[in-house]
């Protein structure tokens, strides 16, 4: 617990005391730490701590949201007393919070080990520095190796005037490694990372060896592709992160944030047909230790597994809890955001394609002339368009049924539904992987996976042209 | 009562009986933002939030950390967890490299702004009409974003070496981003505001321009694969800009990631092409009268006419490199040391927009990259293959608008391209104010 109950009490009174019909309060207390090598040497070294509040207050449909980082008394009163006298309510029908009991205690789904500042930062230097070696000694022509790792402990409270009250304990960590290389002139670069929700301690499990490997292979192997070819092709996205697709392409325009207002593109596709049968689609908040993962939603709720699409139909919207009161459906743990200095909104967890029964030997033997996407990078999308795109850092030409050369600078374009209507075959080996995905309430985990995917038609922008 | 300095001064007797310096970043801010959707206010939200950052410098190792909880105990353990941090760095650091100073103090004589106080029905009305005067218009389906926000708040560094100062900042901006529908299609424009002055902020200027940004795109064509003579609009050059940028930082040339490593003196960009960085244009959100290490700031001529004149550096890189220092120290209460530029301006040329679009027979305007920067932007190379939209032009007339392709270059490569600049500038929004930019050919990657 952060803040005593009696207070949190005491700021929802004042919340709802110009006659709001809901409140609720986010209180957060989050330490975390950054630790990179450059140069082979320490280079950034940084802790913090953030330390708020976010009192929110519903009129109807209208949301104001108040933050703080004074969680006195006096200071979350004030606060809740800016939300309260920013609208006029029906000071007629001034309602009481449920009384507030004190923050249940529950299971955790996630286990964590020592907390990031109980780890010996001798230890975490050593992971950093076996990176950068690694890379060093495995060829002559990398000129600069970053190695970081990032960790996170959040604690969160949430009360609401439902009576809602809960506290929570969130642990991040991410170790990422990029690598530079030169040969003949020519520069590349290639990242990697991976992250869990969870402690750091994994570190010592997880082999950063061969992801440091895989950099220097890739940044390697850029310097001597050429430019990716351009036009409409048939696309094979590998597993793991060649799930952005789906986070771009439909996941953003499943959130009710702009389903609400009907300015998605899947706005009225619910229950309707817009895939094969090959596709379902599935965003869950419930995998234990998964990076998108979490036992309360930003808003107070048990996060839950939801499937958005089964067989090609559309069947669930993510809702967060203003979502819920503007569209009807039923919130479904969907509310998240950056820390408490953003209002919550639906957003993703951990978003895949469940997996499918076709082979990724079928996929590549049936194209003709397309592209192997083997590792995806950013991507962005417009919802109200159903507009996205995304790059490709790593891709093959693929040439009558084999994998060919590898070519650079690809980045894949397309319109939602059109693709998701596209995707003709659904691997068996589903992998999920990580990211960071930014929107409204800031930028948060998101986990997105999928086995590998064939897409019939895919816009595939390259420099080489035809 | 100054509960900072207060601190700060315990702080440092803390960093004196350790032999170590210390240097203070703190902000404040309180911003407001209002939007509309569907004629119902959708977004009030008041955001308030103060930060201390500490930088501990031990010989050349420096250590951070932050807190947003300001009580004496919470600073003082802060600076415990910085100086724990420098103390590991200093444990491996390199002993031939030199030992870090800080900023010492100056005269800076600072006028801050006086804050104004706008009644809050004046700015939910400004926020209801960014979205009402959008629908009002034909084929405006919905208005997906539009807001208004009020920023203010004040920026203070303290170091050990005596530098105590300070700046306040007052902003208002709006945006607008109507979705246009005819038919099957969909298009999305925008176009948003900054000003100290609340009074400046126009309204009719940010919806009459987003509406029209977004109609002017619907029913667009693929466009056919090659290459074309290029402009980019201001707003768009923006994203060219955010490209390079990083490659004038002297931290980045020392680690070895900055393609103009070697070049100063070099002609890099076209002769009608100038950038300069400038801190004290007040106008512009990138405004500071001294960097994150508090020296004062000064104004940076980085190309002038095509040549690449000097690199930016902040105290620690311009000592460690030989190199003038031009106080770009650069960073949040909440990172690290870094480098960065302020306020990027590149000077307007002659002719209108029209008067460049006729210097070629064929003319692709770019109005969108429609991914931004991550979507296809190599930094390690300079090469880029950017979705976007745009007009089509042939022998000056509107052809149509095009989409669903992707524009390709190296940007370095692009900047010696340029053939013209329109003599109109952006609004400076983002802090990068610039003309439209015609570029001789890109290549073009479309159906």
């Amino acid at each position: 617990m952060i803040i005593q109950t009696h207070i949190l009490q005491k700021a929802l009174d004042a919340a709802l005391s110009t006659g709001a019909d809901f409140a609720d309060i986010f209180v957060e207390d989050t330490y975390s730490s950054n630790l990179t090598v450059m140069n082979s040497r320490p280079d950034k070294a940084i802790v913090g701590q953030l330390y708020g509040a976010g009192i929110r207050v519903v009129f109807g449909t209208e949301v104001v949201y108040v933050t703080t980082s004074d969680l006195s008394e006096k200071g979350l009163v004030r606060a809740a007393m800016i939300a309260a006298n920013s609208q006029t309510g029906d000071t007629s029908k001034i309602i009481k919070p449920i009384h507030l009991n004190n923050p249940n205690q529950f299971d955790s789904i996630h286990t964590f080990g020592d907390k990031p500042w109980e780890i010996n930062r001798d230890k975490k230097m050593a992971w950093l520095n076996s990176a950068d070696q690694h890379a060093r000694s495995l060829s002559t022509h990398v000129t600069q190796v970053e190695a970081g790792l990032n960790e996170k402990f959040q604690k969160v409270q949430i009360v609401n005037s439902r009576g809602v009250s809960v506290y929570d304990e969130r642990a991040y960590s991410r170790f990422n490694v990029e690598t530079f290389v030169e040969t003949n002139g020519t520069k590349e670069s290639s990242g990697e990372n991976h992250g869990h929700m969870g402690t750091s301690e994994i570190f010592d499990r997880f082999d950063l060896k061969a992801m440091t490997k895989d950099t220097v292979d890739r940044a390697l192997l850029l310097t001597k592709s050429g430019f990716a070819p351009a036009g409409e092709m048939p696309v094979v996205l590998a597993n793991g992160f060649g799930g952005v697709i789906l986070h771009e392409a439909c996941g953003h325009g499943l959130e009710t944030t702009s389903v609400q207002t009907g300015d998605s593109v899947f706005a009225d596709k619910m229950g309707q047909k817009i895939g094969n049968e090959c596709l379902t689609a599935v965003d869950d908040g419930t995998i234990k230790n998964e990076w998108g993962s979490l036992n309360f939603d930003d808003e107070g709720m048990p996060t839950k597994k939801t499937t958005l699409i089964e067989n090609g139909v559309v069947k669930s919207f993510l809702v967060d809890q203003v979502g819920a009161l503007k569209t009807g459906f039923e919130a479904t743990g969907s509310g998240r955001k950056q820390s408490y200095k953003f209002a919550p909104a639906s957003r993703m967890r951990n978003t895949f394609i469940a997996p499918g029964k076709d082979t990724f030997e079928d996929m590549i033997k049936d194209v003709d002339y397309g592209l192997f996407a083997k590792r995806m990078g950013g991507g962005s999308v417009n919802t109200s368009t159903g507009d996205y795109n995304f790059q490709v850092r790593e891709a093959y030409v693929i040439r009558k049924g084999r994998i060919e050369e590898a070519v650079k600078g690809a980045c894949l374009i397309g319109r939602g539904i059109e693709t998701l209507g596209k995707i003709t075959k659904v691997g068996s080996e589903m992998k999920m992987a990580t990211g960071m995905c930014g929107s409204v309430s800031g930028s948060i985990p998101a986990g997105v996976g999928q086995p590998e995917v064939l897409v019939s038609s895919l816009m595939v922008g390259g420099k080489a042209g035809k | 009562m100054d509960q900072i300095k207060d601190n700060f001064l315990k702080i440092q007797k803390l960093a004196e009986d350790k032999k170590a310096q210390v240097e203070l970043l703190y902000s404040e801010t309180e911003k407001l933002n209002l939007g509309y959707k569907q004629k119902k206010l959708d977004k009030f939200e008041s955001i308030q939030s103060q930060i201390a950052g500490l930088r501990v410098i031990i010989g050349s190792s420096q250590g951070y950390a932050y807190t947003e909880n300001l009580s004496e105990a919470s600073l003082l353990n802060t600076f415990n967890e910085a100086y724990n941090n420098a103390q590991a760095n200093s444990q491996t650091a390199d002993k031939n490299n030199k030992p870090l100073n800080l900023v010492k103090p100056t005269s800076l004589k600072i006028t801050d702004p006086k804050f104004s106080e706008i009644p809050i029905a004046e700015k939910k009305a400004v926020a209801e009409k960014l979205e009402s005067q959008c629908l009002s218009q034909d084929k405006i389906q919905s208005v997906p974003w539009a807001g208004f926000s009020e920023s203010q708040g004040a920026v203070r560094v303290l170091n050990s070496a005596g530098v105590d100062c300070k700046y306040k900042f007052q902003y208002y901006s709006a945006y607008a981003y109507p979705l246009a529908k005819d038919g099957e299609s969909s298009k999305m424009g925008g176009e948003s505001m900054i000003s100290r002055d609340f009074k400046d902020i126009d309204v009719n200027h940010i919806t009459s321009e987003a509406v029209k940004r977004a109609k002017e795109k619907l029913n667009a064509k693929t466009l056919k694969t090659g290459n074309y003579a290029t402009i980019i609009t201001s707003d768009e050059f923006v994203t060219m800009i955010n490209m390079f940028e990083s490659y004038f930082s002297a931290k980045q040339v020392f680690e070895g990631k900055s393609l103009l490593k070697g070049k100063i003196g070099s002609i890099i960009a076209s002769p009608l092409f100038t950038l300069v960085d400038n801190p004290l244009e007040e106008t512009l959100p990138g405004y500071r009268p001294f960097d994150s290490e508090g020296a004062t700031s000064l104004t940076t001529t980085l190309i002038d006419q095509g040549e690449f004149k000097t690199f930016i550096t902040n105290l620690e890189y311009s000592e460690k490199m030989n190199l003038p220092h031009t106080a770009h120290a650069a960073r949040s209460p909440a990172g690290t040391m870094s480098i960065g530029c302020s306020n990027l301006i590149v000077p307007a040329g002659k002719d209108s927009l029209d008067q460049l679009i006729a210097k070629n027979k064929t003319t692709v305007v770019i109005t969108e990259f429609t991914g931004g920067l991550h979507a296809g932007y190599n930094e390690t190379t300079g090469e880029f293959s950017m979705p976007a939209e745009g007009l089509l032009y042939e022998d000056g007339k509107l052809v149509g608008p095009v989409d669903q392709f992707v524009v390709s270059g190296n940007i370095l490569e692009t900047l010696k391209k340029i053939t013209a600049l329109s003599n109109k500038l952006n609004s400076g929004s983002s802090g990068r104010m610039c003309p439209d930019v015609l570029i001789s050919e890109l290549s073009f990657a479309g159906a």
